[in-house]
């Protein structure tokens, strides 16, 4: 398995397969690397004047994690375009991203490809700030965090993440984001699954937490002390189980509890759960 | 499915199932091991365990050794070598005792130690009482019972010591008692360990090497006097440890009374205690010499002698107020002890103020006082509190223990008196 460099100090020299002759930008990497490969990113800012088009099944994936290696749109451009089942990005924060008339404005899937360990912040898109998955993708493990969605009018869809026609968030702490009309901090349309997310302090106008247009299924999550209210529900087939919002008995679904989640301390953003929270081992496997 | 890892790349399952949110939580509990002599308990420690989770302790013996009893929050579970808490919602302590697997050997210990004193003079000489025992299930030969009069760390098998008799043959529960004398302090001042071990050269195969010795502690202190030859642990000490009135205290100036006395020997050898002297008004501490009211005479005490003695024909002060009473043995001080400090004690009592008592006679008002050697009185009389008092008579001598006086021309309308004191000497 072959793997392509990224580096601040590379020689740029094609195709990149060690550090001395890595490349100094993350879509060279790319288009070098064939399905299979590996595009390993040391740490650094990378600024972007247009997104990386991932279309095969590579993975990219920072060295030393998401704190030390960012990807920025400059505020000029989306950051990241995925449309391959197993493409991977992994451990980056993708930040500055900018797509006011469209989907994904740090990230946008079509079709296939995950994105993990990493944060996703201070985007702006039409529909998913901070990530717009379509048909299918995953975004896993990613802390989705102060994203917008908002067109240059009162549209918008998923402050942090919207989901269309498929798609998964797992395992996501998705925090601060806005929507200027659904889904503050996810907006499902049609179809996608919400599982192990802990949705907190998003602001919209309908569906602060979360909004869900048919089809969407909801698990395990935490959805609490949004700005609005924390849920949503539009059309029909949607489903909550196991999860912790105000309100849960109106809830299609089971499981579900209004307690408080008693999070550490929502003031300095640390969601996790104290002891005696009524989350703790209270999600279904 | 659910991720094998959360958000901050913990493991998605921690205890029981999955959590609701993007982090699992470890709420942890601690259970504290511990556990007696020969055996042990895995894992040991402070064990961490993550809420709702089971952990299971193995008990484990040493070698011909079982376990007793395994307790969990101080409540018994019975002798198991197993033990697994279930779902464990809060901390605990387990501990573990264990005793001899079978009763097949002896096992030979020093019980007690007596030492006759645990305060010595350097190289003092003095003795000891030891108590060994078999505590095993068979019966041994104890071999030989060795002293130390410093010795700080457990001795090894066969170390030799400044003392050691033979103990023989014990049966299994036999306790036997052996006395030391003639062993000599440390020479310095200072606190030490005497050990004393059974079976010292280990002659016979025991269960446990552990308990066959036991230290205690003793403390040698320097004389400090230039006595020679003599310490001050070789003198008696004599103190007055109790004084009482033989009924009522004297309240009444010149009342004559009586007090009981106890004294006693705190010293370590017998001694004349001399005389005891009483003194019925000494405010500062008597000195030795000094003269008192009353005499009696003490004797010879033993050490630890006690001896109570009853002075009658006391005659109580003639001052008002308080006044205190002395007791001092040995007051001409004709036996060297080691302390003076504790010779003496007082007793307070109480001399009355003068009080007055108003009562119409034939011929007028009767006036009476309790009176004291060395007043004069002025007796004042007036027709209401708001009118001055005037006297009616000045310059009366006290007749002790009290005075008299009839106003014979009290005024029709009632009288108030009063009566005041004039110290001889002073104007009226």
């Amino acid at each position: 398995m072959e793997t392509h460099y990224v580096s601040p100090s590379g020689n740029h020299t094609a195709p990149f397969t060690t550090w001395a002759t890595a490349a100094r930008n993350i879509q060279a990497a790319v288009d070098a690397a064939t399905a299979g490969h590996t595009v390993l990113v040391t740490n650094g800012t990378y600024m972007l004047a247009s997104n990386i088009s991932i279309t095969k099944g590579i993975a990219v994936q920072s060295v030393n994690g998401a704190a030390v290696t960012v990807i920025d749109g400059n505020g000029a451009t989306r950051c990241i375009s995925m449309n391959h089942t197993d493409a991977v990005l992994d451990g980056f924060t993708v930040q500055g991203g900018y797509n006011p008339g469209g989907f994904g404005g740090g990230v946008n899937i079509v079709s296939g490809g995950t994105v993990r360990n990493c944060f996703l912040q201070d985007n702006q898109a039409r529909d998913g700030g901070g990530i717009a998955i379509d048909n299918d993708g995953v975004v896993v493990n990613c802390v989705v965090r102060d994203n917008l969605a908002a067109s240059n009018s009162t549209t918008g869809y998923g402050g942090g993440v919207r989901l269309l026609n498929g798609g998964t968030a797992r395992g996501c702490l998705i925090v601060g984001n806005t929507s200027r009309n659904y889904g503050g901090g996810i907006n499902i349309w049609n179809a996608g699954l919400v599982q192990n997310c802990t949705i907190v302090s998003n602001t919209a106008p309908n569906g602060a937490g979360i909004r869900t247009r048919q089809q969407g299924i909801v698990v395990n999550s935490v959805i609490y002390d949004n700005v609005g209210l924390d849920w949503q529900l539009n059309g029909i087939g949607y489903g909550y189980t196991n999860c912790c919002t105000p309100g849960a008995a109106a809830l299609p679904g089971s499981g579900n509890i209004a307690s408080d989640p008693s999070f550490v301390t929502a003031a300095v953003a640390d969601y996790h759960l104290q002891a005696g929270s009524p989350c703790l081992n209270a999600g279904v496997y | 499915m659910t991720n094998s890892v959360d958000i901050d790349g913990n493991s998605r399952i921690l205890a029981g199932t999955v959590d609701i949110g993007a982090y699992e939580t470890a709420v942890v509990h601690h259970v504290t091991v511990s556990c007696g002599a020969n055996g042990s308990i895995a894992p040991g420690g402070v064990v961490a365990v993550v809420d709702g989770a089971d952990q299971i302790f193995q008990i484990l013996p040493d070698a011909d050794y079982k376990v007793e009893d395994v307790l969990v929050d101080d409540v018994s579970v019975g002798a198991v070598t197993s033990l697994t808490l279930s779902a464990i919602a809060a901390d605990h302590v387990v501990r573990a005792t264990f005793v001899p697997a079978s009763w097949a050997k002896a096992d030979f210990a020093v019980e007690t130690i007596q030492l006759a004193t645990t305060t010595l003079a350097p190289g003092a000489v003095f003795g000891a009482t030891v108590t060994v025992r078999n505590r095993g299930g068979i019966a041994g030969d104890a071999g030989m019972l060795r002293v130390w009069v410093s010795h700080a760390p457990p001795v090894a098998p066969g170390e030799a010591g400044n003392a050691e008799q033979t103990v023989g043959g014990l049966a299994p529960g036999e306790s036997r008692t052996l006395t030391f004398a003639g062993l000599t302090a440390a020479a310095a001042a200072g606190t030490y360990q005497f050990r004393a071990c059974v079976d010292a050269d280990n002659v016979t195969p025991e269960y446990s090497w552990g308990d066959n010795q036991l230290p205690v502690t003793y403390t040698t202190v320097a004389d400090g006097s230039s006595d020679p030859g003599a310490n001050v642990w070789e003198r008696a000490d004599f103190a007055v440890t109790h004084q009482e009135f033989i009924g009522p205290s004297p309240t009444v100036a010149n009342e004559v009374f009586a007090v009981r006395v106890t004294v006693e020997n705190r010293g370590q050898i017998a001694g004349d205690a001399g005389n005891l002297g009483v003194f019925v008004s000494h405010a500062s501490p008597v000195v030795v010499g000094e003269t008192g009211q009353a005499l009696a005479s003490v004797g010879i005490l033993q050490p630890g002698e006690s001896r109570t003695l009853e002075i009658g024909g006391l005659v109580a002060a003639a001052e008002r107020g308080a006044h205190l009473l002395r007791s001092y043995v040995d007051i001409d001080d004709v036996t060297t002890e080691w302390s003076e400090g504790d010779n003496q004690l007082p007793l307070t009592y109480q001399i009355s103020p003068v009080f007055l008592h108003v009562q119409p006679v034939a011929g007028g008002i009767a006036l009476s006082w309790n009176s004291f050697w060395g007043d004069r009185y002025i007796v004042y009389r007036a027709g209401s509190l708001s009118a001055p008092f005037v006297p009616l008579a000045t310059d009366i001598e006290a007749t002790p223990p009290t005075n008299g006086y009839i106003d014979v021309n009290p005024p029709p309308g009632g009288a108030f008196y009063k009566i005041g004191v004039q110290p001889w000497g002073a104007a009226p």
